[in-house]
């Protein structure tokens, strides 16, 4: 079996990067999938607590490369879903710990085993980033519709289309209410700078904070916006033809006449 | 706020999303091209004396712009007065 490897990567940090692993994750395990998710944020080890899991690592992925132990031994079995492990960063080692041949090899041991690797990459663009990008074979890159944001999800769509090829795109922490002023770029928008495909839309929610501080990410309660924009993105990545709600703010008949008043 | 600003509003239009797309567009065919103010000027000159060897033009009116906006995007503008003989030549007698 050969599974598929994506990394979820951004540029900019604190976009949603590691949000979006852990729901994707669940959300494809809950499909029936076996996953696992690599934290590739080493030195700062987050995925582990946003998804609950904290109290049951033992080794980390420094460990594993390093031959310290068996990449079998540094699983962590989720608690809700018995197909989904999680290998965590180490929280006191450098970036350099690890190279892209070390990362590239552990991605593809894991994909004997399991339908989808998902690696969280680390903000920025350096050691971490090329390391990360090594392990897959896709990319999704996170954005929020704010310019600096924007800004390096550019760079990083750039510097992905010699490896990976095109990646796919999810804008994070829409506001409705600011879209519908005008004061928030519009998915349309946002797709019309970065020209790329669209995988899905996440609205602004509190749920998301919550989720956070209980471990227990959104896409696990149905009935949250955030939750299941994340529940149809992993259907989406699983090829199903989920539509993407329109999400720009205007009832169309705003929108109809707006064009005809102001042109656009 | 004006009427108009408020109507505007309602429809979506005029807030500072434009203001962030049209700034966004702009920076990002710079780093695209990965061009740098000092290979922009590079380039400004290297234009303005290719064209000078052909024709007699101001160097004082001479510009070179990079525009991108969803309408229009990702032209470079060169602008150059040209000197029809010497001074002002008036047509219209
Ligand atoms: N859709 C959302 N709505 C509200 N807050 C969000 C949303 N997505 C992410 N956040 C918040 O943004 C912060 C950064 O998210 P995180 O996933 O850690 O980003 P990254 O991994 O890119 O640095 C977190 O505090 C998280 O709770
Ligand atoms: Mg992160």
């Amino acid at each position: 079996m050969s599974g598929r490897a994506i990394v979820v990567t951004s540029g900019k940090g604190g976009v949603g990067k590691t949000t979006a692993t852990a729901n994707i994750g669940l959300g494809l395990a809950s499909q029936g999938k076996k996953v696992v998710l690599i934290d590739g944020d080493i030195g700062l080890r987050n995925l582990d607590l946003i998804m609950g899991v904290e109290n049951r690592v033992v080794y980390n992925i420094v460990d594993v490369v390093s031959g310290r132990c068996q990449p079998r031994q540094a699983l962590v079995k989720d608690k809700r879903i018995s197909s989904l492990f999680l290998i965590p960063a180490s929280q006191i080692d450098q970036k350099e710990a690890i190279n892209a041949d070390q990362m590239r090899d552990l991605s593809a041991q894991l994909k004997e085993e399991f339908d989808f690797v998902l690696i969280d990459c680390p903000a920025g663009i350096e050691q971490g980033f090329r390391n990360a990008v090594a392990a897959a074979d896709e990319a999704i890159v996170v954005t929020t519709p704010d310019v600096s944001p924007v800004r390096d999800a550019d760079r990083v769509i750039g510097l992905l289309q010699s490896s990976l090829g095109e990646p796919q795109l999810i804008i994070n922490r829409m506001s409705m209410a600011m879209v519908k002023r005008g004061d928030m770029l519009d998915q349309q928008d946002v797709l019309d700078i970065l020209a790329v495909r669209l995988l899905g839309i996440v609205p602004e929610d509190e749920a998301v904070v919550i989720a956070g501080n209980k471990g227990t990410p959104v896409v696990l309660n149905g009935g949250s916006p955030s939750g299941d924009a994340y529940g149809r993105i992993a259907r989406r990545i699983l090829g199903e033809d989920v539509p993407i709600p329109e999400l720009n703010g205007h009832n169309s008949l705003a929108k109809r006449l707006g064009k005809i008043l102001f042109g656009r | 706020m004006t009427l108009t600003e408020r109507i505007q509003h309602f429809f979506g239009k005029g807030g500072s999303k434009d203001a962030a797309k049209s700034r966004l567009l702009l920076v990002l065919q710079d780093d695209r091209l990965g061009l740098t103010a000092e290979k922009k000027e590079a380039l400004r000159k290297d234009i303005l004396e290719a064209i000078r060897k052909h024709l007699d033009i101001d160097a004082e009116g001479f510009t070179m712009e990079f525009v991108s906006s969803p309408t229009d995007q990702n032209k470079m503008h060169v602008s150059a007065p040209v000197q029809v003989g010497r001074g002002t030549v008036n047509f219209s007698k």
